[in-house]
């Protein structure tokens, strides 16, 4: 049988959009699978539990469980607070990764190995092992509960996953073509000048990347700021501590705990702590699409 | 004329201005913590007259390999599941980087649930357990839908049918965790997709367009453009995603750290258990290193 050339490569065009299709498909149905699940449970009633002949869709539509979250998160002051938070630190950490993986990449100085074995170390070592000690360094300096100290820590790149966001971009500068900024020095530009009229541009793919890192990184962790900011009320300190509150609360009010709403309100809570990081995704993700075709760069 | 110093030595001096914080950082904020913790596990800390650290010399780690039964075991442990896991990742998520770097409908809305395991890997998402009371309501029986076990019909249909066929069984065996751990490597291939995307993007179109006029082949293309030129980026890849498999709070190593550590208060014992764990991961660490040095295309040599 003979196919005509056009014909041939409509086939196989409409193949690898099959492949793509099912492929995707199928691992995106593993992820979304859970998160589904937890989405059908936030808008369930308590009867719906009970009910053995409730799967996955509810009978009873009810979203007192995020009326119950959005109070008990003290839902809108804590987004707020976590947004401001996100942006320092996010921003913070995100200069540092650039401007430290630009001159580690760039610049042959004595004492760059050294620096990227202290890199590589940081990721390594568990940021449980050395909170101690650089609590009690903080509570000297009497910045404890004062956003310096989690500014400072990523300023420096020392901070929540810094290390892998400064090894990302340190990779990504290794891996441009030097050409490009030794014609601008030769230009007459300064190594400064270079870095922000020739290198940034190029890196927006990357710098999304990490800025989007953080971001999350940032949004979700309980760890780094229940040590530097004992006091915060971000978003994952007061999901956590839903169910606690929630519970005092029925008990005291009724005399009864129920242990079934408390975790319907903890289930709704954890998709609106998800719920802003996607809609800031679904913003950021054209930087990644855009890519250096568009910046005038060509390697 | 030698006041100015020659051009090279001019830029050396930039690069200290740029990696200026990060020095100040490391030693202040990261060595010095490192050390102390060091110091303690060569001793053991008393909290009698504020904080004290009493020198016992190395029997801590003479404590973690001839007396502990638990930790060598859990060590292994350790080894045995990067080993199973990484390789699985590496792959998975460099296919997915490649199938969402191509154009077609519908790119966003798998661009955003492949970013889900962003999220959901990090911070308190991880800690976070799935309420057994609730998943009742979705999932008949005993299952947890966060380690995946919602799967186990089709496990069961996989498993027979890989030992059945005539493998061997270690291969066998490495297929059946691969299948059965598909939700836990997906949840942890999240940060690598992104990072392979990203550096997928920033490969000049204009290679590809070159390569087009001298007639080459996609299959060419990938194996002369497109590895090259992300390969700095596998390199970060590879190394985060054994230190994180390392790393992750919820194997079984660093539960025990921890509960000696917060439970137990054995200062000490867990923090000299750290840093032998610490220098097996450094171990790997540079093994990766050595072994990629030469197949890694850097364009500033």
């Amino acid at each position: 049988m003979m196919l005509s050339p056009k014909l041939k490569s409509k086939c196989q065009r409409f193949i690898s959009k099959a492949v793509i299709y099912i492929l995707l498909s199928c691992l995106g149905f593993v992820i979304i699978y859970p998160l589904f699940g937890r989405v059908m449970l936030s808008i369930m009633d308590e009867y719906d539990l009970y009910d053995d002949t409730v799967r996955f869709f509810t009978r009873r539509l009810n979203f007192g469980n995020y009326s119950l979250a959005i109070h008990y998160m003290n839902y809108w002051d804590s987004l707020f607070k976590t947004v401001i938070y996100v942006l320092t630190a996010g921003i913070c950490q995100l200069f540092s990764s650039v401007v430290i993986g630009y001159g580690m990449a760039r610049f042959k100085f004595f004492g760059n190995r050294l620096l990227f074995m202290f890199l590589l170390l940081s990721l390594i070592v568990p940021p449980h092992l050395i909170s101690l000690p650089l609590y009690l360094q903080f509570q000297q300096l009497k910045l404890l509960d004062n956003i310096f100290s989690i500014a400072i820590l990523c300023l420096t790149g020392v901070g929540l996953k810094s290390g892998l966001l400064i090894f990302i971009m340190q990779q990504y500068f290794r891996g441009f073509p030097k050409e490009l900024e030794e014609s601008a020095m030769i230009d007459g530009a300064g190594p400064i000048r270079t870095f922000f009229s020739i290198a940034l541009p190029s890196a927006v793919p990357m710098i999304a990347t990490v800025f989007l890192f953080s971001v999350v990184w940032n949004w979700t962790d309980n760890f780094y700021t229940s040590t530097f900011l004992p006091g915060n009320t971000f978003l994952p300190r007061m999901l956590l501590g839903i169910k606690g509150v929630l519970q005092f609360d029925q008990q005291t009010r009724y005399g009864v705990f129920n242990l079934v709403i408390s975790s319907l309100a903890e289930n709704a809570g954890v998709l609106l702590l998800i719920i802003p990081l996607i809609i800031i995704f679904i913003v950021a993700q054209r930087y990644f699409v855009e890519s250096i075709e568009n910046t005038g760069i060509v390697g | 004329m030698k006041t100015k110093g020659s051009l090279v030595s001019r830029r050396q001096k930039y690069g200290y201005v740029f990696v200026l914080p990060y020095i100040l950082g490391i030693l202040f904020l990261f060595l010095t913590p490192i050390v102390q913790s060091l110091m303690i596990s060569f001793g053991e800390v008393s909290t009698e007259k504020g904080f004290d650290i009493i020198v016992k010399g190395i029997q801590n780690y003479h404590h973690a390999f001839r007396v502990d039964p638990r930790y060598v075991p859990l060590l292994l442990e350790s080894i045995g599941s990067m080993f199973a896991t990484v390789p699985i990742i590496l792959v998975v998520s460099f296919i997915v980087a490649l199938l969402l770097k191509r154009d077609f409908k519908g790119r966003l809305v798998f661009r955003c649930i492949f970013f889900l395991p962003v999220i959901i890997a990090s911070g308190i998402m991880k800690t976070l357990e799935f309420d057994d009371i609730l998943s009742s309501a979705i999932v008949p029986g005993q299952t947890n839908l966060v380690t995946g076990e919602v799967l186990t019909t089709s496990q069961q249909v996989v498993t027979e049918l890989l030992l059945n066929s005539n493998l061997s069984p270690a291969v066998s065996n490495y297929i059946i965790t691969g299948i059965t751990n598909i939700l836990n490597v997906l949840n942890e291939s999240g940060i690598q997709i992104l990072i392979f995307l990203a550096a997928l993007q920033t490969i000049s179109p204009s290679l590809y367009e070159a390569s087009a006029i001298e007639g080459a082949t996609g299959w060419e293309n990938f194996w002369k453009i497109t590895l090259p030129m992300i390969s700095p980026h596998i390199l970060v890849v590879v190394v985060y995603t054994i230190i994180n498999s390392f790393v992750d709070p919820n194997t079984n190593i660093m539960l025990y750290i921890r509960e000696l550590t917060y439970e137990k208060f054995m200062f000490g014992y867990s923090a000299a258990m750290s840093w032998i764990y610490f220098l097996v991961i450094s171990i790997f660490v540079a093994l990766t290193f050595l072994i990629t040095r030469p197949l890694i295309f850097y364009r500033d040599k």
